[in-house]
């Protein structure tokens, strides 16, 4: 990510949500995003993610500018190269786990690979929840099935938006290390944006944003340094 | 909370539009109906008034114009008029005459379909029609029009064209511009004038009857009756202004009194439609907003301040709508008049008339349909706990509960048992109505139910498309809404099937029926009499095996029983209609020995003949019900005892009269009665039956049939009015057309075609069809916004998910397709049940008609299906448009 600007409005009311940031993002690294409340953070996770478009500046998913994609083109390399977690967990309650799972894949057209699949869904924990509905599953147990279903596609880069934001600690602390043993075990790309200086610290590095800009860098992070850079931020 | 409500209605007005278009909708034809139907009404008591202002008193045939048979040629004897102008009680007196004549065109098509020929009545008081240019016309060959159709056609004074009238083509010239006060004229289709003594020549088609004599007096009204009743006698009488008035207008007004309710039967259809879009909106908007009525819970708004602030919602709403469809349903009263006009139908110039009532109903109806739909919601919406407020997303209470299982099923296993009771063991009205009334119901009750198999058939059809299994699935999320919506198409689906199915079989088990009887191949009738050049024109033609001309009058029985009597060559017409007896000898009729009966009930009273072993009693022949003898009107009966004696002179036999309620006699009368008739010179005549006619289909024209010798004695002189055509076998079809042709000029003429009857059931049924089927296309229409509207909601509703699953890679047009394939289905359900549980209920009507098998009409149900069909596919269209606008973005942002 080269140059990114994102400007919301024009004149007085003009908003930086992106303020020249350049960024990479790579294969089996775990990067946290923090920063306070309109810091730009989920901006960047939008553009990069190819949700929403630069005003300014290019996105490379792989050799690919995106900037250069028609929505339809866009679509289908999220489809591809991108994968998702929410914060609210998104499942499709018309589909049963298994199907939540394999939904990026169906709707390409693609059949899993089933060892692939057998040993996602068996990381997670799942293997004997498959056929219940997202209604009949716990919080965390959702979660996970939205973990799966990011990592069966293997994406280029999974995006995760405060993925452990609805959940209690322990079931935090378990999606936290399912996504650490993807981009540990399968070299997964993985950026996380989050509030939760705890969460931040289960990733390799973490980035720091304020006022559309980015303005320091933590590498192999522990709560207490993740709370003083926040707190200096605040300040 | 009236803040609250106004400030929702103010931030939902967009969701509350579409929930409005179906209240307007409905509104609108409720008011348009009401305008339209009283402005006729009124528009035609208005001209009545006017046309008649000076008219003191009148005669008239004793038989009202409305009550006549289709051939009955009936007015006023012309000669009548010289005798009533010389009382010196009547300082005024018009014969009017009014009957169909066109003015044509150089090709000789007519300029307006509908033109009445008047005679112009000379006495300026009584004459409502005012010149406007040029003057009266006087002399034969002199026509004056009414200022509309004059500056339509571009007709002026001293122009000649060609005039088709009963007595056939003249050329006339005109001389006068004329106007019916503010408007043109009193016949919506135009009025050509012509001079008194032509009208009566040429309207009158030879016949020397006026429709009707108009007098005046300077005195008393009372003595002019008393006068005039002097000179009347016989078939005429004379009314007084009230009587005459009421008269006039009691065809237009039965017509209205007839069409109101089945106009208004509709919309308030369309509004019970609208009642379930209206009920499902207002759920689906209190399901959305339950957070902020829990958080309004929460800060200590009771239930009730809840519920009210809804219903006070959709009072609004209801009183806002139903005021737009007030006026669009005025405005389109006037389109519908505007058409109508344009159409040249010939409805009288109306205007505009908008009564208290009408507002009042339709305010009342539309705001009352509203306020009833909000009650459900409303009451939920009360029930909403505090709790609510806190948490996530709104939760759907309404599931597939045992009791709506049971409940549901029972409904549609009773209705279903009842109906097939009612088809296969014993068929009755109120089993077929309540029959069809509970499995409404059970559709209704267990339409969740109905959704759920629905999807659960389609989510297997659809099981290889991942996209259609979602839109499957997402049907059922919430199965009573979806439920509802469709219902509001199956209304609509379900009678229009139920109509076409049953009236289809109606019809062609009635035209089966009718075209059991044989008949002549044309009949040509006259409403005005049948002119002897065209009767010699007609046995000229090519292609004529035979043709046979007839006199009919009207002639009245001792006891004061009018009916059709008949005069022919009875030979010539046995060749050509094909008749027999089935009792006595048509040698008899042909020879003058008697008449022939044509074995129907609504024939005149005949009475027990010289071999008959009645009883001479007042009992009927055959045992058959006693005599109302108080019904009798025996004005003319000598023995002055109705009932009894009834007869009187010249009765050889036992003196029996045979008279059912409704003045006609309830059995047919046998050979060896005796018909005595009334002779227009007040003598009683006997004529024996000699024998009863064979039913066919024309002989429901000939009444009672004597020989030409026998009818002028009992009926005197008359014109002919029927001819019977026999054609060659191979050229029937060019004969009809020949005789079309030959008749075009006489306006008062037709020739049908011998199966006409059939022909006539089969349009007659099939423009009702029509009717009652246009009629509900506004209910389907409003089905169609309910689909639409409810679709919307949810994907208002769904909009994170949507975002969720474009940011996950679906592509915009496969979240269209997923959205179209929903409310696609949606459409199917509704079409499904509606056009199945018509089918259903049409095949049980069928059974409740005959026995025969009639098969269904498939292709129709084809067609309604197609409809169907169309309805989901356009349903489709718009939400699916507006799914993808949706923003990806709100998938990610937590709310």
């Amino acid at each position: 990510m080269i140059e990114a600007y994102k400007i919301y409005g024009s004149g007085d009311n003009e908003v930086r949500a992106l303020d020249g940031v350049t960024v990479g993002f790579e294969p089996a690294r775990f990067t946290a995003i923090m920063g306070p409340s309109g810091s730009g953070k989920s901006t960047l996770m939008q553009c990069a993610a190819g949700l929403d478009r630069l005003t300014a500046g290019t996105v490379f998913i792989g050799d690919v500018d995106i900037g250069r994609l028609g929505e339809k083109q866009l679509t289908l390399l999220r489809r591809e190269k991108v994968g998702f977690v929410f914060q609210q967990f998104n499942l499709l309650p018309a589909l049963t786990a298994g199907e939540n799972i394999t939904f990026p894949l169906d709707l390409a057209g693609r059949k899993p690979d089933p060892a692939w699949m057998d040993q996602v869904v068996a990381t997670v924990g799942l293997a004997d929840r498959l056929s219940h509905r997202p209604s009949e599953l716990s919080g965390g147990q959702q979660q996970r099935v939205a973990v799966a279903r990011a990592l069966v596609e293997r994406p280029e880069i999974i995006f995760a938006d405060e993925p452990t934001g609805n959940l209690d600690s322990h079931s935090s602390g378990e999606i936290l290390g399912f996504m650490r043993r993807a981009v540990d075990d399968f070299g997964q790309c993985v950026v996380m944006v989050t509030h939760d200086p705890v969460a931040a610290t289960h990733a390799d590095r973490v980035l720091f944003l304020n006022d559309g800009r980015l303005v320091d860098e933590l590498l192999a992070p522990s709560t207490d340094q993740v709370l003083a850079r926040m707190g200096s931020l605040a300040s | 909370m009236l803040t609250l409500t106004w400030r929702n209605l103010r931030a939902n007005l967009t969701r509350l539009v579409s929930t409005a278009v179906a209240v307007i909708a409905g509104t609108a034809f409720v008011a348009c109906g009401l305008v339209l139907t009283q402005a006729v009404a009124s528009a035609v008591a208005g001209n009545t008034e006017l046309q008649y202002s000076e008219v003191d008193a009148a005669v008239t045939p004793s038989i009202p114009s409305y009550d006549q048979g289709p051939t009955d040629v009936s007015g006023v004897d012309a000669t009548l008029l010289a005798d009533l102008e010389r009382l010196p009680e009547v300082d005024g007196a018009a014969g009017d005459i009014a009957a169909a004549a066109r003015i044509l065109d150089d090709s000789g098509d007519p300029l307006r379909s509908q033109m009445i020929g008047r005679a112009w009545i000379t006495d300026e008081v009584l004459n409502p029609f005012t010149l406007v240019e040029g003057r009266a016309p006087e002399a034969p060959g002199e026509i004056a029009v009414d200022r509309e159709t004059a500056a339509d056609h571009d007709l002026a004074v001293g122009d000649s064209r060609d005039l088709a009238t009963p007595a056939g083509r003249r050329s006339a010239t005109i001389v006068g511009i004329t106007e019916f006060g503010a408007s043109a004229s009193v016949d919506g289709g135009g009025t050509v004038f012509l001079a008194p003594q032509e009208a009566l020549e040429v309207l009158g088609a030879g016949s020397g009857q006026y429709t009707q004599i108009l007098l005046r007096t300077d005195g008393s009204e009372a003595e002019l009756v008393a006068a005039a009743s002097g000179v009347v006698s016989g078939a005429d009488v004379v009314l007084d202004r009230e009587a005459f008035i009421e008269e006039a207008t009691a065809d237009t007004e039965a017509f209205v009194d007839f069409l109101r309710p089945v106009l208004l039967g509709f919309a308030f259809l369309a509004l019970f439609v609208a009642g379930f879009v209206i009920h499902n909106t207002f759920t689906v908007v209190v399901t959305q907003r339950s957070r902020e009525l829990a958080l309004v819970r929460s800060i200590g708004g009771t239930p009730g301040q809840v519920r009210r602030s809804l219903q006070l919602e959709g009072l609004l709403l209801g009183l806002g709508a139903s005021a737009i469809g007030l006026g669009v349903g005025i405005a389109l009263s006037w389109v519908v008049q505007w058409i109508l006009e344009s159409l040249d139908v010939g409805i009288p110039s109306v205007g505009f008339a908008i009564s208290g009532w009408t507002v009042l109903i339709t305010l009342g109806s539309g705001t009352l349909i509203t306020l009833v739909s909000v009650v459900i919601p409303a009451f939920r919406a009360g029930r909403t706990r505090p709790v609510e407020a806190m948490r996530d997303t709104a939760v759907d209470r309404s599931a597939a509960s045992t009791v709506r299982l049971v409940v549901g099923g029972s409904f549609l296993a009773v209705g279903i048992a009842a109906l097939l009771f009612n088809r296969f063991v014993h068929a009755h009205p109120l089993i077929l109505g309540l029959g069809a009334l509970v499995l409404f119901c059970g559709v209704v009750v267990g339409g969740p139910l109905l959704a759920h198999l629905f999807a659960r058939g389609m989510r297997g059809l659809l099981g290889r498309s991942l996209v259609g299994r979602i839109a499957a699935q997402n049907m059922v999320r919430n199965p009573k809404r979806t439920a509802t919506t469709a219902n509001a198409l199956v209304i609509g689906l379900f009678l229009v099937t139920i109509v076409t199915v049953s009236g289809t079989a109606l019809r062609d088990w009635a035209i089966a029926e009718v075209s059991k009887f044989s008949s002549s191949d044309f009949l040509v009738v006259g409403i005005t009499p049948i002119p002897d050049d065209v009767v010699d024109d007609i046995a000229g033609l090519d292609g004529v095996a035979e043709s046979t001309p007839v006199r009919t009058a009207r002639v009245t029985d001792l006891s004061g029983i009018t009916a059709q009597l008949s005069g022919a060559d009875v030979e010539s017409l046995t060749r050509t209609m094909g008749l027999e007896a089935t009792s006595g000898s048509l040698q008899d009729v042909a020879e003058g020995r008697g008449a022939a009966s044509t074995g129907l009930e609504q024939a005149l009273a005949a009475e027990g003949g010289p071999g008959g072993d009645s009883a001479p009693s007042s009992t009927v022949p055959d045992g058959a019900g006693p005599v109302p003898s108080t019904q009798v009107p025996s004005t003319e009966d000598p023995a002055g005892d109705p009932g009894s004696g009834g007869a009187g002179s010249g009765d050889p036999g036992g003196p029996t009269v045979d008279i059912g309620e409704s003045g006609t006699s309830t059995t047919a009368a046998e050979v060896g009665e005796v018909y005595l008739l009334t002779n227009p010179d007040g003598e009683t005549v006997e004529v024996p039956v000699a024998a009863v006619l064979e039913l066919q289909l024309d002989t429901l024209f000939l009444g009672t049939l004597v020989s030409n010798d026998l009818f002028t004695e009992i009926a005197g002189d008359q014109p002919f009015s029927q001819v019977y055509v026999r054609a060659e076998p191979d050229r029937v079809d060019a004969l009809g057309t020949d005789l079309d042709n030959l008749l075009a000029d006489y306006t008062g003429i037709e020739a049908l075609p011998g199966n006409f009857i059939g022909q006539l059931i089969g349009s007659a049924i099939d423009f009702m069809i029509a009717a009652v089927n246009g009629l509900l296309a506004l209910s389907v229409v409003i089905a169609l916004v309910g689909i639409v509207n409810t679709m919307n909601l949810s994907i208002h509703e769904r909009r994170r998910e949507l975002g969720m699953v474009r940011a996950l890679g679906m592509t915009r047009g496969q979240v269209r397709s997923m959205v179209r394939t929903e409310a696609f289905g949606i459409g199917i359900l509704g079409t499904v049940i509606g056009v199945a549980s018509g089918v259903f209920c049409g095949w049980v009507v069928i059974g409740s008609i005959t026995d025969t098998a009639i098969p269904l009409a498939w292709g129709r149900v084809g067609i309604i299906a197609g409809v169907g069909l169309v309805i989901s596919v356009l349903a489709s269209l718009w939400p699916a448009r507006r799914s993808t606008r949706i923003d990806m973005l709100e998938a990610m942002s937590a709310t």
